[in-house]
């Protein structure tokens, strides 16, 4: 599974559940400022990408992070891509 | 025992979001052509339930009222109250941005609240597990949910509140929102139901309880108040809120005014949670007070717009009370659920607006799919045809499990 792999079910969860308009969604997009999510929408996100790809991301590791590819960055280290 | 020196309280705006029709035209043509909103249910596979049909609201698209990043915030029951608000408004000639927001208030009643998403919710936790269930479950399954949407989308921050007396609860949306113009809490109040209970697990509910009609072939012959062959109601959704303004205030921006609220009556039947009262007291007791807080006599009355649910024991109880109250001599009544069908929470509202507008109209919209007269119902109900009448002042029930009962008088403009 590659980064995007991640990306593109991150994509689809902003647009399909959370309605984000699909041009705002880029990499450097700040989850917060530029697609307007607040904590609760990322967890319902976050939530979604863990369990369609089996995997768990705990709150602190949520911290900090404030970009679309940051978040990438998160998940798709949790099945060690590239190792 | 009238108060002189209370305000006296207009409507404005009514905003039907309902099984008839959404939007006032839609749906008072419905009422007046005698159309019934029952169908096959379509929200999920009735197949296995004893009861395959039910009232929903068809075409329904909040997007067409919210943008979807903030609709998407919201349980069905309060999207269905966030657009019947901004239709209540349009029809009152009113922005959102018109008023001071403080002089705002806003109640919504519901019967249920969010359950559709607390069975979804509860659903994913069962299959896979406490992590999967969403953090927005509680905020968006909370009865309150409407109002408190209504405030945040809106910006109004007077009054807020939300009535929970089941199929009573927007009757007393509307009364508390006449007393917080009459005591000058506010000047304007949205108020009103809202209800999107059409769910595999409250249909079971109702089935096991025995509440609705099995008329599964016939659905929009099925909601037959009064009828003798009635044999439960027909379960539906929506909501309608109503711009209910001090008639001063109204009148000094130019309003059209609708009707005036001229009282209202409440009361408990104080005898079982379900079963109601079997001389109808509580429903009388609530008529009679209403007629005592507009300072009216029942002989006044031109027009009943009645709760009457199309359930056998319901119906009966409920024009017991009106020939209590009223004697020999019971104005028209009629049933707009032979219609709609139950919309639970927001039936009050409604049925208020259904009685605004044949006020208005000086037209009675009638009880349709009354075939079979019943001996113990002595009422003229309208029978299946909408009907010219000459009124001025009339009164919408709603009646609830738990044994509430509200009664609304209102007046021609």
């Amino acid at each position: 599974m590659g980064k995007q792999e991640f990306y593109e079910a991150l994509r689809n969860v902003l647009v399909s559940r959370l309605k984000v308009e699909p041009e705002k969604i880029k990499p450097e997009a700040d989850l917060f400022e530029d697609l307007g999510l607040d904590s609760i929408d990322l967890m319902t996100a976050v939530m979604a990408i863990e369990e369609e790809f089996g995997i768990e991301v705990s709150d602190k590791e949520l911290e900090g992070i404030t970009t679309v590819g940051q978040a990438v960055d998160l998940l798709s280290g949790k099945v060690g891509v590239g190792a | 025992m009238s108060v002189p020196d209370r305000r006296r309280v207009a409507i404005t705006g009514i905003g039907p979001v309902t099984p008839v029709g959404i939007g006032v035209d839609d749906f008072w043509d419905a009422l007046v052509n005698g159309r019934s909103g029952a169908g096959p249910i379509t929200r999920f596979a009735a197949d296995d339930f004893p009861v395959k049909i039910a009232a929903e609201v068809k075409d329904f698209d909040i997007e067409k009222f919210l943008e979807p990043r903030r609709a998407r915030r919201h349980e069905r029951f309060s999207q269905f109250a966030f657009a019947a608000a901004i239709l209540a408004l349009r029809h009152a000639g009113l922005e959102p941005t018109d008023p001071d927001p403080a002089r705002v208030g806003i109640v919504i009643g519901t019967g249920i609240g969010g359950i559709a998403l607390y069975e979804e919710e509860h659903r994913a936790m069962l299959q896979r597990g406490p992590r999967f269930v969403s953090p927005e479950l509680i905020a968006m399954m909370i009865p309150n949910a409407a109002a408190g949407s209504l405030a945040i989308e809106l910006g109004f921050t007077g009054p807020n509140e939300c009535t929970v007396t089941a199929c009573a609860a927007s009757g007393h949306a509307i009364a508390r929102a006449t007393d917080w113009i009459r005591n000058g809490a506010a000047d304007v109040v949205l108020a009103g139901g809202a209800e999107a209970a059409i769910t595999p697990l409250s249909l079971a509910s109702f089935c096991s309880a025995r509440a609705l009609s099995r008329r599964n072939d016939e659905p929009t012959r099925a909601s037959r108040p009064f009828d003798a062959d009635r044999d439960g109601f027909v379960f539906g959704e929506g909501a309608t809120v109503l711009i209910l303004e001090a008639l001063d205030t109204a009148r000094a921006r130019g309003a059209r005014v609708l009707a005036e609220i001229l009282g209202y009556g409440l009361s408990a039947d104080a005898h079982h949670i379900v079963a109601p009262h079997p001389e109808g007291a509580g429903a009388a007791a609530a008529m009679t007070a209403a007629l005592a807080d507009a300072g009216l006599a029942a002989s006044e009355i031109g027009y009943l717009n009645a709760h009457a649910t199309s359930t056998p024991l319901g119906d009966v109880s409920e024009a017991q009370a009106i020939r209590k109250v009223f004697g020999d001599r019971p104005p028209p009544s009629s049933a707009t659920k032979s219609m709609t069908g139950h919309l639970l929470g927001a039936a009050g509202s409604t049925e208020i607006g259904a009685t605004v507008l044949a006020l208005g109209n000086q037209l009675l919209p009638p009880t349709i799919n009354y075939e079979t007269p019943d001996p113990r119902i002595e009422l003229d109900v309208v029978p299946n045809a909408a009907r010219a009448e000459k009124f001025n002042v009339a009164l919408s029930n709603s009646f609830g499990f738990g044994g509430h009962n509200v009664s609304v008088a209102v007046a021609a403009a």
